[in-house]
């Protein structure tokens, strides 16, 4: 059953992406001289094919539910894998949010240290080292010596 | 043969060889930082090269060049992110064999094929760029198109025995192509209204997110790991050299991509990802031993690097004998040899011929001493499999995201390399090969630009694809690709049900 | 000011690394880093000359100048982002007719030229119209000739909306003849197509089909100018042929309106010098692009010009 749902998910979830373009791409209105092949033309063969794609691998999928494939060796499944990929996703994401109010430096120091604990760094020295080396030398890297400048801080300036 | 000796001694001047390997250094180092890439190392280093004498300033540029196409496949090997958009195709041998513990293999083999790779190149410049260059002229719009064809349906080839999730991941690659304003007209099309979505997605930050976020998210997951070694490493170790069956898988790819790349590199406006990714697909489908791939095959990096490399020479040759600038950087060096008052194009070869002359020993010089430099580095890089996941993914998370910040100057694209980092996950997860989508992506527009340019020049006559002999060529190689994917994938599944059965 | 206090967390974050004096006032503009916004990309004629001139006006203003290329729509987004910067003058817009005029003409970006204050024009392309070799036509009469008896037969390359596209364009409809467009991603792959033969003809700046002409293996019917471009003095204006057609693609340095008069005057007067240095002058002629400066106040009167010519025609197509 977990097999089944490990195919037809990924395949429900491609025919939903094509479906959805695909009805987004029709009601596109027509613009520009005709060329032969207008702009949607081709998004829309594509979006097409992926609706035909996930089809077949959902049919494929419910009807025969992974008896042609050999079974896979059950994963190793460390306790809280799920919670620390959504961690991390999480502390990415405020990463980025937090680049353009906190500048540079004070957000790369957070998000280092952020992943170092979430990737079982348990050592505060190293973790310390880490949020004030990083973000340092990649400022004065890409700052100083190549000249390109990182987000500043909105927040405090 | 005399104008070449002269232009050997005016080359060999310490000053020259001095600025040649400054180039290198700086060029294999902005390789390996994900998101600077070489377009924008050349344009940074331009202004200096002009305080600097014609050749030594070309010298520095053609070692930035060189190094920096080289350079991406050192992080890409090491921390499985492509330093460069074209070293992902070295990413996904390579990166394998970092996790088995040979790293030192796949640095050693990207080092090697690399040389090769531009050593033919620049044979092939110095021999025959007056010939090639009148072939690459050939390509236009049609061909573009047929050689685009030709190169999708090596995504079949490569998705054998996974048919249906490689063809998603293909066509998925052409679709998120078309993202952004219509590349030809400027009309809005997949854009959603957004100005930030207009150019489309990203490469560099697609590649940064399907590799590096994506093996980050995979890593934190499963957690544990150490580092693979805790002593210091030891290149000379037999777990990192390359034996003489590795040399045997490898041999044969690197004999294939150098010529495929060379010719890539002189026809405009290709250029060096299609050329690794072109060559690793075919390593690929010409493969004894297909299932090995993407699992650590040395023939991927092989391919892979050599087709990346090989097109460094190459895209001189339209340069140089029509003064037609095929990419980014030979129109930056166009404009180099402008400033010195080198007028590119034919006349250049009669009225400047010391100068072709110590161009051309410039190029042997710059390979010889990537290899010295490339060699060195090596024992130095490859210590960066001691560091632990616990400090080496903080590492190299904050690295591509500042990378990706730092090409685009542009917080989007990295939220865009967080999307694609969790797609890439979710791939891996259910089984989707990564190789077609990056295909897709890349081929994607050379397919639909080709396509619409010709039916326009030919005013919608569909027959131009077949009246045109090369376009025609590419088109039959592509059906026999199809064919011949079509045909293994059937007996391989008839073979898997009676094994079930 | 957001970057003295990002400076002031990272000494409290124990890294005396990046001092940088705290005050910063118009007066003594500028006392830390400018940064130049490249809205094309690296490497292209813009982003050239763009770093040619940070190199050159960084000794002058005796700070560096980070060149940060912010591209896509039109070079809409790197103007915006020139625009929402704050305006102190340490943000430089590097400013080409496609992005200041046309962009903004043809879609709604949020921005229009006069939100900007003109520093300077650093150059000003001739376009010409460049044909193979082996084509019969040796002037635009020819040309208007042939095409006249063949509608539509003839293709020329050029991307679509910019000044090269819409100064043929503009020749087409004066002359009355049907040419069909092949819209290309750039202006190189135009004469590279035009050159093996897959086009018939490409509207494109001099520079860039110059090394051809010499060769002989291109000829230029015509060039889009008021007078003859000095490094091409056998090639006909438009105009001389009896088509008052013109077309000059400009670069050069604008920053938001709103900025503080001493940080402009500081800007003009170091583009100013540069831009008469022989030796700068040498050294962009050489990089493609000849150096054509105007002042600030001359700039301005081009990008009114200029958009007063283009409204019409690109107003119309939305």
């Amino acid at each position: 059953m977990l097999r089944a749902l490990h195919d037809a998910g990924p395949a429900a979830a491609i025919l939903a992406a094509g479906l959805g373009f695909l009805a987004y791409l029709l009601a596109f209105p027509a613009q520009g001289v005709s060329q032969h092949v207008s702009p949607t033309t081709l998004p829309t063969v594509l979006a097409a094919c992926l609706v035909v794609l996930g089809a077949l691998m959902l049919l494929r999928a419910v009807r025969r539910p992974r008896d042609d494939a050999p079974p896979e060796a059950p994963r190793a499944r460390p306790h809280g894998g799920n919670a620390r990929v959504l961690l991390l996703l999480a502390s990415c994401g405020g990463y980025v949010a937090l680049l353009p109010l906190a500048g540079y430096l004070l957000s790369t120091a957070l998000f280092v240290g952020a992943t170092a604990w979430l990737f079982g760094n348990r050592r505060p020295l190293s973790i310390v080292l880490l949020m004030i080396i990083v973000p340092a030398v990649l400022l004065v890297f890409f700052e100083k010596f190549m000249i390109i400048p990182l987000p500043g801080a909105a927040l405090l300036g | 043969m005399d104008v070449l000796l002269a232009a050997a001694a005016e080359v060999i001047a310490l000053q020259n060889v001095a600025m040649i390997a400054l180039g290198l250094v700086i060029g294999i180092v902005i390789g390996a930082i994900p998101g600077l890439n070489v377009p924008l190392a050349v344009a940074i280093a331009l202004p200096i090269t002009f305080k600097l004498a014609p050749i030594a300033g070309i010298a520095m540029l053609v070692g930035i060049y060189k190094g920096g196409t080289y350079g991406g496949s050192i992080s890409a090997v090491l921390i499985n992110v492509p330093g460069t958009p074209a070293a992902a195709a070295t990413a996904m041998d390579g990166s394998q064999l970092t996790r088995q513990g040979h790293a030192g293999k796949a640095l050693r083999m990207s080092l090697y094929a690399s040389i090769i790779g531009e050593l033919v190149s620049d044979i092939v410049l110095i021999m025959l760029a007056v010939p090639i260059a009148r072939f690459a002229l050939k390509f236009g719009p049609v061909e573009n198109f047929a050689l685009g064809v030709f190169s999708l349906t090596l995504i079949a080839v490569l998705s054998e025995g996974n048919m249906l999730k490689g063809l998603s991941a293909g066509v998925l690659g052409v679709f998120l192509s078309t993202f952004g304003l219509d590349p030809l007209t400027g009309d809005a099309r997949l854009a959603f209204g957004s100005q930030e979505l207009s150019a489309g997605w990203s490469f560099i930050a697609l590649v940064i997110g399907i590799f590096a976020v994506s093996e980050a998210l995979s890593m934190v997951e499963r957690r544990g790991a150490g580092p693979i070694e805790r002593s210091r490493v030891r290149l000379s170790d037999a777990a990192h050299r390359l034996s003489r069956e590795d040399w045997r898988h490898a041999a044969p790819a690197i004999a294939r991509a150098a010529p495929i790349g060379v010719f890539i590199g002189a026809v405009p406006g290709l250029g060096s990802a299609i050329s690794a990714y072109l060559n690793y697909g075919i390593a690929r489908a010409l493969s004894r031993r297909p299932e090995r791939f993407g699992k650590g095959a040395i023939e991927g990096v092989a391919a892979a690097e050599a087709g990346n490399n090989s097109v460094t020479a190459s895209t001189f040759i339209p340069m140089l004998t029509l003064g037609i600038p095929g990419d980014v950087i030979t129109a930056i060096m166009l404009g180099a040899f402008m400033v010195h008052g080198l007028v590119p194009g034919p006349q250049l070869f009669r009225d400047n011929a010391p100068f072709v002359a110590a161009f051309f020993v410039l190029m042997l010089v710059t390979t010889a001493l990537h290899l010295v430099i490339g060699r060195i580095g090596l024992g130095l890089f490859i210590q960066a499999v001691r560091v632990p996941n616990q400090v080496l993914y903080p590492v190299v998370l904050a690295l591509s995201f500042t990378g990706v910040y730092v090409a685009t100057n542009n917080l989007f694209d990295v939220g865009v390399m967080l999307g694609f980092g969790v797609l890439g996950y979710a791939m891996n997860k259910f089984g989707f090969p990564v190789a077609p989508l990056l295909i897709g992506f890349i081929l994607g527009p050379i397919v639909e630009v080709g396509l619409r340019q010709s039916l326009i020049i030919a005013r919608g006559d569909l027959t131009v694809f077949v009246r045109h002999p090369i376009s025609a060529v590419f088109l039959v190689l592509g059906v026999v690709a199809l064919v011949w994917a079509g045909a293994r994938e059937w007996r391989g599944g008839a073979a898997r049900g009676a094994s079930a059965r | 000011m957001k970057r003295h206090r990002r400076t002031l967390i990272a000494a409290l974050a124990a890294l005396p690394l990046v001092a940088v004096p705290l005050a910063a006032h118009a007066a003594d503009y500028p006392s830390k880093p400018i940064t130049f916004v490249v809205p094309w990309p690296a490497g292209g004629t813009t982003d050239i000359v763009g770093r040619l001139l940070a190199d050159a006006m960084s000794a002058r203003l005796g700070q560096p100048i980070a060149v940060v290329n912010r591209v896509g729509a039109g070079g809409s987004l790197g103007s915006k982002a020139a625009l929402d910067a704050p305006k102190d003058g340490y943000t430089v817009l590097v400013t080409t007719s496609g992005n200041h005029i046309l962009t903004p003409l043809a879609k709604d970006v949020g921005y229009k030229a006069d939100d900007f204050v003109a520093i300077g024009q650093i150059a000003s392309r001739t376009l010409a119209l460049g044909v193979k070799s082996d084509k019969p036509w040796k002037n635009l009469k020819d040309l208007q000739k042939d095409a006249a008896a063949n509608p539509g037969k003839f293709t020329f390359g050029a991307v679509p909306n910019v000044m090269p596209f819409l100064t043929l364009d503009q020749w087409a409809r004066m002359a009355g003849v049907q040419l069909t467009h092949v819209p290309q991603k750039g202006g190189a792959p135009g004469v590279t197509g035009t050159l093996g033969g897959h086009l018939d003809m490409v509207p494109e700046s001099l520079s860039s089909m110059q090394s051809h002409l010499k060769a002989g293996t291109m000829r230029a019917l015509a060039v889009f100018n008021e007078e003859r471009d000095p490094a091409a003095p056998d090639v006909p204006t438009a105009k001389e042929q009896g088509f008052a057609v013109f077309g000059n693609p400009f670069t050069g340095l604008a920053v938001a309106k709103g900025t503080p008069q001493a940080a402009v005057d500081k800007l003009r007067a170091a583009m100013g010098a540069t831009a008469t240095d022989p030796a700068f002058k040498d050294k962009a002629v050489k990089a493609g692009s000849n150096v054509t400066y105007l002042d600030g106040p001359a700039f301005a009167a081009v990008w009114a010009r200029d958009w007063a010519a283009y409204a019409p025609v690109l107003q119309k197509k939305k």
